[in-house]
């Protein structure tokens, strides 16, 4: 493309226009384009001969190679599904604690049961299980109702529904504050005497138990490692869980703290995969 | 305006109806790229305005594709044809005052259908998604009366010959008014399912390749030549573009549905005549850049061919992407992801509007005979356009090739939405860009048509450029 080349001597079609501003020249398309033309018009016989393309009166031509994309589908499902196959028959015979304890097993499930997790659970409990404000984190080894396999398979299949009466009607804002500071206190190491009594007085320890380590067949948290099942774990959180409680139908402002049951929604298979999965998310108890 | 619509079509000034067109194109581009910028702030920033209906993300999505599509893209396109095609017939507009109310039933008739959109009451049916009372409303006060004028202005020509941007206008506007009364066929026979779903993309994929592709195409045809004073490169090449498209490219819609259960012969076909819409693709390319011939200063020094030429390359990627990304190999991998949604934008907001927005450029200055009030403006609307429009290209297409390898390697879907986060930001930043650019644009020509310096008779507007 040199400067100016042939820009005047190329006759034009002898018509212009706008008030004989514009031109059109009469210059041939360059010769790799038309070669680029030939060439496309000829893989495009070629398509049409291969493929089912050219429409008929009642029907089309199937193409020389028979192919179809619902053919080629079903192809690379049928390849897919026959890798799988045997564990997935595995899976189905075995228990979720057995499926644990066989390593091969174990490590197809835990890459399947990311898949499952993230459809499934990670809307709620995060990516990787990491938790949201409200929703607990899967994977740390703190567990409300424990954290052994069939505990794990026992909460997805049924769901679990936490429960703690709201205290804010009972106490007065003296004592309210006084457990606040003895339950925020426990995982800090220090201790609030006035506290202690209101948690005993009040029957606290009833679920959450003497020590204060929580109950796991009631799913109550443990209150002295400083994981906090509703975050941040500020003392103004704390307070709110004591003042209004969890699941407390009595009182508007209760905390939320609804597992639904995944037994209607998933294959027994697949909540066995993502009982193992969960379990090793957290590293086993 | 008002005041014309009841005048005597001899005491309208000629050039009414485009101006007007061009005003009305400018403005809904700021509204609907503003409305394209609040949009991408709730995709990048969950939580920006929620709680209500009317602003959520289902009600105002089509609100921003149509006000951009029917409102700058095709008004634009009528401004152009307003003033371009009696130009190259050495002749005026057939009728001013249809001109000029084509212009006032176009503004009403869009904002109508635009509110009943973001009230929510739609076909449900993307891209033809107005009721079909506002259907046919557009049928009957907006395409047709566009391409009576058009036609009877080109009959009425005084020059031989038809100049090639003409063909593209005369068929353009028969192909849109066609495309309405044909695409939004769903309406009139109730069609459901498959049916209905292959003649939603029939209308949305002609709208663009029978009418959009192409005029903006017929700009780059008349604004290089005139701005550049070299004449058409080749006669020839116009004609193979324009044959080629007309005749092979109406029924490439299948390619949208390239995983539904539609007849196999069918997506081969229009999988075929995507690929093969590089042919005149690339004679429209050639042709331009081969009439740029000794003037390729201009490209620097002059707004309108900095416009142009930016969009006629852009039709490089834009068919590049286009031919390849519906076939079959590499569909099933970008369907329904960001990618598309870049490829769109390269579309409209790359290609097209660097085309329109040369045409009103020079139609602005041409027909109110005063020069652009800013230069500097102008290169600064350009600037913020191509780097905006860019960043979102970018942002867009790693976020589709991002949610494509999700798809197939079935990641989590929570994982890609974490993934794509920072570019849905990026994005919001491109779409913050352009829309910035426009309020600039608007104040721009605005200022011209007040106090720009009058050009005197005998001179063209981009002469003047660099006086003072």
């Amino acid at each position: 493309m040199s400067d100016n080349k042939n820009a005047n001597q190329t006759p034009d079609t002898g018509h212009s226009w706008d008030d004989g501003a514009l031109r059109e020249l009469l210059n041939e398309p360059p010769g790799w384009w038309k070669l680029g033309m030939w060439v496309s018009l000829a893989w495009v016989l070629v398509y049409f001969i291969l493929y089912p393309s050219i429409p008929l009166a009642t029907d089309f031509t199937k193409g020389v190679m028979g192919w179809t994309a619902i053919k080629e589908y079903k192809a690379d499902l049928k390849e897919v599904e026959e890798l799988r196959a045997p564990y997935e028959a595995k899976i189905k015979k075995m228990s979720a604690s057995a499926i644990l304890a066989d390593s091969e097993l174990s490590s197809y499930v835990e890459k399947s049961g990311k898949v499952l997790f993230g459809d499934r659970c990670a809307a709620c409990h995060g990516s990787g299980g990491a938790g949201n404000p409200g929703f607990p984190v899967l994977a740390d080894d703190d567990w409300l109702y424990g954290g052994d396999i069939n505990t794990i398979e026992a909460s997805i299949t049924d769901g679990r529904e936490g429960g703690m009466p709201a205290f804010g009607g009972s106490l007065s804002a003296q004592q309210l504050d006084d457990v606040t500071q003895f339950v925020i206190g426990l995982a800090q190491g220090t201790k609030h005497a006035a506290g202690a009594a209101v948690f005993e007085e009040q029957g606290c320890s009833g679920c959450h138990g003497e020590d204060a380590k929580g109950v796991t067949f009631m799913g109550s948290a443990n209150l002295t490692d400083g994981i906090y099942r509703f975050t941040p774990g500020t003392a103004e959180s704390v307070k709110y869980t004591i003042a209004h409680g969890v699941n407390d139908g009595s009182d508007p402002e209760t905390r939320n703290a609804v597992m639904p049951s995944f037994a209607d929604k998933l294959t027994e298979t697949e909540i066995k995969k993502l009982a193992v999965y969960v379990y090793k998310l957290g590293g086993g108890q | 305006m008002l005041k014309y619509l009841f005048a005597k079509n001899e005491d309208i000034p000629q050039g009414s109806a485009a101006i007007f067109f061009a005003f009305s194109s400018i403005v809904w581009f700021v509204v609907g790229t503003g409305l394209g910028s609040f949009n991408a702030a709730k995709l990048a920033f969950p939580d920006f305005v929620t709680g209500s209906e009317l602003f959520s993300f289902g009600h105002m999505r089509q609100v921003h594709v149509l006000a951009v599509i029917f409102g700058w893209i095709s008004m634009a396109f009528a401004m152009a044809m307003m003033y371009i095609t009696p130009a190259l017939g050495n002749t005026k507009l057939w009728s001013e005052k249809l001109g000029i109310w084509n212009c006032f039933l176009w503004n009403i008739g869009l904002s109508l259908g635009l509110t009943l959109l973001w009230a929510g009451i739609t076909s449900g049916r993307e891209y033809s998604d107005f009721p079909w009372v506002i259907d046919l409303y557009i049928a009957a006060f907006i395409a047709l009366p566009l391409a009576i004028n058009v036609w009877m202005t080109i009959l009425k020509r005084r020059t031989q010959g038809i100049y090639t941007t003409n063909w593209f206008f005369g068929a353009g506007v028969f192909m849109v008014t066609i495309v309405f009364i044909v695409g939004n066929s769903p309406e009139w026979f109730n069609l459901t399912g498959l049916s209905e779903a292959y003649m939603t993309w029939w209308f949305a994929h002609n709208v663009l390749g029978l009418w959009i592709t192409p005029i903006a195409a017929a700009i780059a045809y008349y604004t290089v030549p005139k701005v550049t004073g070299n004449p058409l490169y080749s006669h020839r090449i116009g004609h193979l573009h324009f044959w080629s498209v007309v005749v092979f490219y109406s029924t490439p819609a299948a390619h949208h549905l390239m995983s539904a259960p539609l007849p196999e012969w069918l997506k081969s076909f229009a999988s075929v005549e995507g690929v093969l819409i590089l042919v005149p693709a690339i004679a429209f390319v050639s042709n331009l850049i081969l009439t740029m011939q000794g003037k390729w200063h201009m490209f620097v020094e002059n707004v309108e061919i900095k416009f142009t030429i930016t969009g006629v390359l852009m039709a490089i990627p834009l068919n590049m992407q286009g031919g390849f990304q519906q076939t079959r190999a590499i569909n099933w991998y970008v369907h329904g992801t960001g990618w598309i949604v870049a490829h769109a934008h390269l579309a409209l907001l790359g290609f097209s509007t660097f085309l329109e927005g040369a045409a009103v450029y020079y139609g602005i200055q041409t027909i109110l005979r005063r020069k652009l009030y800013s230069l500097a403006l102008a290169n600064f609307h350009f600037w913020f356009l191509l780097i905006g429009f860019s960043i979102y290209w970018i942002s867009m297409t790693i976020a589709g090739l991002i949610q494509g390898a999700g798809k197939i390697y079935e990641v989590p879907y929570i994982d890609v939405v974490i993934a794509e986060h920072p570019y849905m930001i990026a994005r919001w930043v491109g779409g913050t860009l352009v829309f910035t650019g426009n309020l600039v644009w608007l104040y721009n020509m605005y200022m011209t048509a007040r106090v720009g310096t009058e050009i005197p008779v005998g001179r063209l507007p981009h002469e003047m450029a660099y006086e003072r």
